[in-house]
């Protein structure tokens, strides 16, 4: 295992590596700096160009990196060109609220466990039906739509949610935090909640018709035990496949949502980078997510060892 | 917008959305750089004058909040109208009816008789929120910083290559001296703002992390006073009691950063807020929700919409063509389609707001019968039983770009084009572009298009407009690629005129030029219109909005 460990860390490194040298290449390679996106006629072509300068910009693109890379040893993604901030700082300041939000979404999709276990276990009667059709519908919905739908339903006609923001402002209570968070949280947790479903609902239907089934069954175990203890557990590995991508995502956050529900958050910083060329803070972001990828492709691999005493990591 | 009417930044996502936005937030912007031989501020809007109180919060949404709130760093439109409440701005301002320069934060100005130098004298009443006087030593200082080089301050070729010199004399006199006696001058010898040297000189100019009075400034000179700020959240305001035109009647402004303009819509109409950043397709439900009460005003250069010719494609170097094109448009459908009729229909480089506007110019509305025959005269001819005209064996097809390709508005626009054309026998391809896509096509070689859809917000000062059709600004500005050495000729002469009225027949004459050359065939020019909940007051509209006294503005229920 620790061998293995060892194994993964260095092939990350040059993966990290790799991946920041192309992503830095491919942003240059874009048409239109961040000068072009100055759009205030007042700004003469003069004016852009000293920017451009400014911000680094002139100089030769591999000596760019260099600069770059040299910093992130040291720890330093760089400063926005935006507000001269720096890149660290303007993730963490919003890194909580995007945890806040995905976590609480997380945990909600975790109860397409249960439900795809009801379907499986009602299979073609009426809670099967139910689950199948509830999760092709809402699949098919774009997210953003549902969650502007609820938001205007709930909060705008019936008043039960607020239609905005993290809290109230001034009024700013744990009461007040969680009536903000329900309409987003729920919005966001029906991607996990219909995948893990439907997931669990097929292997479900597998498992139950596997010999050491039937042999738990007719050793007289109860039907709980048997469906939760047995047949869930085995159940759960592609489960288990999933998690590392899910960690990605609890940090990535959704520019969808947090537009919708005007969520301050991680997306809306990485759109907003992406779209004025905000380069250190789009480079910052992406190599925090590259790494973040890694650690959820090396998390999953250990849960397979745990769901799975079979898999043995060489 | 006192000296400066800047355009409307965030072309990004929607140019029009923003110019809307900018209706409040314009005008907050204008708001600031206000005042005037100043009586504290009357009690009472325009609209029940008397009634007026103190007290109570403005709760407006905007769609994107400030970047950075030092006033020597941003580009962008919210850092721009943010800023405006902190710190006074403007040695002169613009009369909100007649736009004539009148007294700001100078009281008093001599020019030079060569035009050059602006002595202005500082009001003596001026404080900064600490109790400090702020005096011609802020000025110069101020000025000195954003003139430095490695200050990396955006503005320079319009806020400081103009200025030769400035000097501060004596505590209350500051002096400007011009490299170019224009008329515009007034303009150019405004410095932007004066920061607090006994404050800021203790910091570095440029670095948030050193300078906390960047981002969190404690001693400002405006209407208002920073109280908090969530990036992507909230910002609030709180009046500034030292104000030098008196302390606002309103007592805080609590900005809601709302991206999704449906969601802003919907909170204004549950009261949420004051004021939320509409769509002109929201325009009648709005109209007739109760709560709300409609301004509308037309700036005096207002932001306008056209299509670009590609002057360097043989086909297009005929005016006749162009003509066709400008005949086969219809900007009635534009307007209508599109805005809601919240813009109208323009023929000349400057709308009929303008106060040089020609209305002798060259007209060419809707008429596909004139476009036909046109082309016609052009050489290019409708073989029996065919949708598209051939000269000398080739068709008449073009490919007309637009960008950013999420504007919806003007990806509309191209399509209204490309069905009008297509009535004529000209077929169209339409393709949007991602911003700087659009952007290295349109400016660069091979400029691979015909025509591109875009808009122009302008400054007052119609000079300005001049840097569109310069040869030295081909293919940065002046994309199209238009020579017109009389137009060039003009513009030199209509920025030394200092008889208005003989000012006012050069421009004039301009726009007949152009017009009759028709590099741009111009669209449509927006007029300006906000929802406010009607339990607030504000200024009068007039063609610098409604927001250029925000000291006076209040709230009925005093909350």
């Amino acid at each position: 295992m620790t061998s293995y460990l060892v194994r993964r860390a260095i092939q990350s490194f040059f993966l990290l590596w790799l991946v920041s040298a192309l992503f830095f290449t491919f942003q240059r390679l874009t048409p239109g700096g961040p000068q072009a996106y100055l759009v205030d006629p007042r700004l003469s072509e003069g004016d852009k160009e000293r920017l451009a300068e400014d911000w680094g910009l002139h100089e030769p693109i591999h000596l760019q990196y260099f600069k770059w890379v040299s910093h992130v040893v040291r720890g330093d993604l760089g400063r926005s060109f935006q507000d001269r901030r720096p890149v660290t700082e303007k993730i963490l300041e919003r890194l909580p609220n995007t945890l806040y939000l995905s976590a609480a979404s997380l945990f909600l999709g975790l109860l397409g466990i249960p439900l795809g276990v009801w379907a499986a276990v009602n299979r073609n009667r009426f809670p099967d039906h139910l689950v199948r059709l509830t999760t092709v519908v809402v699949n098919a919905v774009p997210d953003w739509w549902l969650g502007l739908m609820l938001l205007i339903l709930t909060a705008s006609y019936l008043k039960i949610f607020p239609l905005s923001g993290m809290y109230t402002i001034g009024q700013d209570s744990l009461p007040d935090r969680l009536w903000h968070l329900i309409l987003p949280a729920v919005v966001g947790a029906t991607n996990g909640l219909i995948a893990y479903a439907r997931i669990i609902r097929s292997e479900m239907l597998e498992t139950l018709g596997q010999d050491y089934v039937r042999t738990a069954r007719s050793k007289g175990l109860r039907e709980r035990t048997v469906l939760y203890r047995h047949a869930l557990r085995n159940s759960l590995i592609p489960v288990a496949t999933g998690i590392g991508p899910t960690i990605t995502g609890l940090v990535g956050g959704s520019v969808v949502y947090e537009r919708v529900f005007s969520w301050p958050g991680i997306g809306r910083l990485m759109y907003d980078a992406a779209i004025q060329r905000d380069y250190p803070v789009a480079m910052g972001l992406f190599f925090v997510f590259t790494i973040l990828v890694i650690l959820g492709l090396l998390i999953s691999d250990v849960a397979y060892v745990v769901a799975d005493p079979r898999v043995r990591l060489e | 917008m006192p000296n400066h009417p800047r355009p409307v930044a965030g072309l990004i996502a929607r140019p029009r959305r923003s110019a809307l936005v900018a209706g409040l937030g314009a005008a907050v912007a204008a708001c600031a750089p206000l005042g005037a031989p100043v009586p504290p501020p009357a009690l009472g809007g325009y609209r029940e004058p008397g009634r007026a109180r103190q007290g109570g919060t403005y709760k407006p949404a905007i769609a994107a909040g400030p970047v950075t709130l030092h006033p020597y760093k941003h580009t962008d439109t919210p850092s721009r109208n943010q800023t405006d409440l902190l710190y006074a701005k403007g040695l002169w301002r613009h009369d909100p009816r007649s736009l004539d320069p009148i007294p700001n934060l100078a009281e008093r100005w001599e020019v030079s008789a060569d035009k050059l130098t602006y002595a202005w004298h500082l009001r003596q009443d001026i404080r900064w929120s600490d109790g400090k006087p702020l005096t011609s030593a802020d000025w110069l200082w101020t000025f000195q910083q954003a003139a430095n080089r490695v200050n990396s301050y955006p503005y320079v070729s319009t806020d400081i290559e103009p200025i030769a010199e400035v000097t501060a004399p004596e505590p209350y006199r500051l002096v400007v001296r011009l490299k170019e006696a224009l008329v515009p001058g007034i303009e150019q010898a405004n410095i932007p703002c004066p920061l607090p040297k006994h404050i800021w000189e203790r910091y570095d100019w440029n670095d948030p992390a050193k300078n906390p009075e960047i981002n969190a400034p404690t001693v400002v000179s405006g209407p208002f006073r920073l109280k908090e700020w969530r990036r992507d959240d909230h910002v609030i305001y709180e009046a500034n009691d030292l104000y030098w035109r008196g302390r606002p009647l309103l007592d805080a402004i609590q900005y809601r950063i709302v991206p999704d303009q449906n969601v802003s819509f919907h909170m204004l109409k549950t009261g949420e807020v004051d004021l939320g950043s509409l769509q002109p397709s929201d325009f009648e439900e709005a109209k007739a929700n109760p709560a709300l009460r409609l301004y509308q005003w037309e700036r005096p250069a207002p932001s306008w919409d056209y299509i670009a010719v590609n002057l360097r494609r043989p086909a297009l170097q005929d005016v006749r063509v162009r003509r066709a094109i400008a005949y086969a448009v219809n900007r009635e459908a534009i307007s209508r389609v599109i805005y809601n009729n919240l813009s109208k229909p323009t023929y000349s480089v400057y709308p009929p707001s303008h106060w040089v506007y020609n209305p002798d110019v060259p007209m060419y509305d809707h008429d596909p019968r004139k476009a036909a025959a046109e082309l016609e005269a052009a050489g290019w001819r409708l073989p029996a039983g065919a949708k598209v005209r051939v000269r000398d064996g080739q068709p008449l097809r073009l490919q007309l770009l637009y960008g950013p390709n999420v504007s919806k508005v003007r990806e509309q626009i191209s399509v209204i084009a490309q069905q009008a054309l297509a009535e004529v026998g000209v077929e169209v391809t339409v393709r949007g572009m991602e911003w700087g896509a659009f952007l290295q096509a349109i400016r660069s070689e091979p400029f691979d298009y015909d025509l591109f859809v875009s808009s122009w917000l302008p400054e007052y000062d119609p000079h300005w407009n001049g840097e569109l059709w310069m040869e030295k600004n081909i293919p940065a500005l002046n994309r199209p690629g238009y020579v017109n050495k009389e137009v060039e000729e003009l513009y030199q002469q209509g920025a030394r005129e200092f008889d208005k009225e003989k000012r006012k027949r050069i421009y004039q004459e301009i726009q007949r030029l152009i017009s009759t050359d028709l590099p741009f065939i111009f669209l449509v020019y927006n007029t300006n219109w906000a929802f406010l909940n009607k339990r607030l007051h504000v200024n009068e509209p007039g063609p610098l909005g409604i927001d250029y006294e925000i000291e006076k503005w209040w709230v009925e229920d005093g909350r």
